[in-house]
């Protein structure tokens, strides 16, 4: 049963990881004598890439913004507190809301992408609505391009951590929380004590899957700003393309895709560790 | 277990890499059946509405099928959000024989790149035909690399500076309009400024968004106005500064104040913006562009205004005081790709959408200068002067211009300028910064020994 899994991920998973290390290595170009005839150049792209003015310090820092801007914030802990929310709702109230964040979800990236465009950008459905009853605007997409993206991921990616939320949240015990009710326990004080603790592992499951979501995330970026004005918005996936398909550099371009991998690896080994350690995900002993 | 541990690591990973990476590489479907070849090209060339290349393409495939009896062509359109990705999708397509195209429409300044890269044939037969001595020797040698032919040229243009006569009146600036300076360029753009702060005074492509337009009618058209040169052919060595390059970054840095807010250039499709938004809305004063633009305006064409006519003049593209005119040409090709399943039929298809009627179709609509001599002499091609006389004054402009270095180095260089550009624009950059960045960029590229600093 191993071997043919072990094959499956050195063909399907492996392989594509180790040519990307492979290509980093390389001076292959999009086009150009190197495109075709490209030679090992050492760590000649990571120098470059580490050098002061390269723009990846920015970059990185872009991807960390929208991570805790449109993930943690936007998604895990709006998602939580929506789905905390709604318990106290009727089923009208839960099943009309529950609806309309799943369809965000189900709107595809591109299209997303394009109706906050749309929304956001100049002579768009938002300073056209402002301007009606006579609010000035200043384009969101230009002016603030960061909090811009950050808001249309949250919007479309709600709906994954308000549903593990919710699913979780109806596995709290109802007699522990009566009970601490009884004991005088105020809702904050049932929240951080019993609630947070219970959902503790749900919490890190999400934040392994929205954090590696977010990271690689290109389509609503590239879609909505392409990475500016300027470099305003250039994360890590919107840099890494235009170095290797708008500037031909293809091998730099893979560089900063292993940067970016990196990154992801961090992320996911500490979640990963901390799940273990809680006596999650059983298959990893 | 530990290997358990470390499959958990990998597999994270993957997950990331094939986000990463699979965005990158389409694939475009390919015919290469022994009498069924392919061409592929640029949808967005083409003026909206037009649709010139595919007709162009089904004419020529006609002509084809009458010499070739069961030839057939496939049109493979590539429709990108940005110039460089069309490059990008070609040039990514022609690695494999599962996606290249027989017959590939190429950005001529892309022709030595591409060539140096393996993707395009040379076609040394082309010139036996009885076409090529049509085509004049500037137009021969864009699509020459290393002495051999890669390509022959459909389209060619100037650029021009169009100028809103109704704005320049009004700003109390005299018309006819002709600059013989960058100096003169600011000044008028400054009393455009000052006459009206809703307009955008003068329109100048930027950025890396923008592209390719950004380093070659955003910069290299005004260093040609210059004593200095990208590339000096004679020594074959790149100029990286001098005189004429501190003039040129000096002008940008000058002319900031008054060119198209970030939004607009920031934005890819910033051409149309201007185009076909601020020009017929008289909400910029000049624009420096393509002599196509015009062409979109006439009664038959995508946006019939006759008032753009009246609105708008062009002048010449002034020498920095050195007196008379300069220019800069681009254009693009049909090649053949080296992985063609059928170079004879794709030579012969190249052939027929290289006559003198079928250029000369193509270009009347949309907009561009025939690069051979007898088109212009075709009726299409004097019906479309009639009613735009935009084309006449850019013809005539051809006398003066010059062309890019067709060398494998040039769409790196290209790109390390349409950056600094943007970096001046947005203010991240002075004159002297850019310049000094252009020189360490540029010699990085091409090495210390290919490089020359000109004094004067």
């Amino acid at each position: 049963m191993v071997a043919p899994l072990i094959v499956f991920i050195l063909a399907f998973i492996g392989w594509p990881i180790i040519w990307t290390m492979i290509l980093s290595f390389t001076n292959m170009t999009i086009t150009g004598p190197t495109a075709t005839h490209f030679q090992f150049i050492g760590f000649a792209n990571y120098r470059q890439l580490f050098s002061s003015g390269s723009g990846l310090v920015q970059s990185i820092f872009l991807s960390l913004y929208y991570l805790v801007a449109s993930a943690y914030i936007g998604q895990a802990l709006f998602g939580f507190a929506l789905a905390y929310l709604m318990l106290s709702c009727s089923m009208r109230v839960r099943k009309t809301v529950g609806s309309i964040i799943i369809i965000c979800w189900l709107v595809p990236e591109i299209i997303a992408a394009w109706m906050w465009f749309a929304m956001l950008s100049d002579g768009g459905t938002l300073q056209q609505g402002l301007h009606a009853v006579g609010l000035p605007y200043q384009t969101w997409l230009i002016s603030h391009p960061m909090i811009s993206v950050s808001l249309a991921n949250s919007w479309r990616g709600v709906a994954f951590s308000f549903l593990l939320f919710s699913a979780a949240l109806s596995d709290v015990p109802a007699e522990l929380l009566d009970a601490a009710k009884v004991d005088g326990a105020h809702t904050w004080r049932r929240l951080r004590s019993i609630i947070l603790p219970l959902l503790a592992t749900t919490i890190l499951i999400d934040f392994v899957l929205i954090t590696l979501g977010t990271l690689n995330d290109f389509t609503l970026i590239f879609a909505m700003t392409g990475g500016g004005p300027g470099t305003a918005s250039n994360v890590l996936s919107v840099f890494m393309y235009q170095q290797a398909f708008s500037t031909f550099q293809l091998a730099y371009g893979t560089a900063i895709a292993v940067v970016l991998l990196v990154i992801g690896a961090i992320f996911s080994v500490i979640y990963i560790r901390t799940l273990r350690r809680r006596g999650a995900l059983n298959f990893v002993r | 277990m530990r290997i358990s541990k470390h499959i958990t690591v990998v597999a994270s990973l993957a997950i990331m890499v094939s986000g990463v990476i699979v965005g990158g590489f389409n694939t475009v479907s390919g015919a290469s059946a022994t009498k069924t070849i392919s061409v592929m090209y640029w949808t967005n060339f083409d003026n909206p509405g037009t649709n010139a290349i595919p007709k162009l393409i089904n004419a020529a495939a006609a002509q084809l099928a009458k010499q070739y009896p069961g030839a057939k062509v496939v049109l493979d359109p590539i429709t990108t959000s940005s110039e460089s990705t069309y490059y990008a999708k070609i040039d990514l397509a022609q690695r494999s024989a599962a996606t290249a195209p027989d017959v590939v429409m190429e950005d001529s300044f892309l022709i030595g790149s591409d060539a140096s890269a393996g993707f395009i044939q040379a076609i040394p037969k082309i010139k036996s035909w009885s076409g090529w001595q049509h085509f004049p020797a500037a137009m021969q040698n864009v699509v020459t690399y290393n002495g051999k032919v890669y390509g022959v040229v459909n389209s060619t243009d100037v650029q021009l500076a169009y100028y809103n006569a109704k704005l320049f009146r009004e700003a109390g600036i005299a018309v006819p309009w002709q600059p013989h300076s960058f100096a003169d360029i600011v000044t008028a753009s400054k009393a455009l400024a000052k006459h009206d702060k809703g307009i955008v005074p003068a329109w100048l492509y930027t950025g890396t968004p923008l592209g390719e337009a950004s380093s070659f009618r955003g910069f290299e058209v005004f260093l040609d106005g210059t004593n200095d040169r990208l590339y000096n052919s004679a020594t074959k060595k790149w100029e990286i500064s001098g005189p004429g390059f501190t003039a040129t970054w000096n002008f940008l840095a000058a002319m900031r104040p008054y060119t198209e807010p970030e939004s607009d250039w920031s934005n890819p499709n910033g051409s149309s913006t201007v185009n076909l938004n601020l020009m017929p809305a008289n909400q910029v004063g000049i624009v420096f562009d393509g002599s196509w633009v015009s062409t979109a305006y006439v009664k038959a064409g995508p946006k019939p205004d006759p008032s753009f006519f009246t609105n708008f003049k062009e002048a010449r593209f002034p020498t920095n005081g050195t007196g008379g005119y300069t220019n800069q040409s681009g254009g693009f090709a049909w090649s053949l790709s080296s992985r063609a399943g059928n170079s004879k039929l794709g030579l012969a298809m190249i052939e027929d959408m290289s006559s003198a009627g079928n250029i000369a179709t193509f270009d009347a609509a949309d907009g561009n200068i025939p690069p051979r001599t007898d088109a212009t002499t075709q009726q299409q091609w004097a019906a479309i002067n009639k009613v735009d006389p935009v084309l006449t004054f850019a013809t005539n402009q051809l006398a003066v211009t010059n062309y890019r270095p067709n060398l494998p180095q040039y769409p790196q260089i290209s790109t390390e300028i349409a950056t600094l550009t943007g970096d001046i624009s947005a203010g991240s950059m002075t004159a002297a910064q850019a310049e000094t960045a252009f020189a360490a960029k540029v010699t990085q590229i091409v090495g210390a020994s290919h490089v020359v600093r000109m004094t004067k």
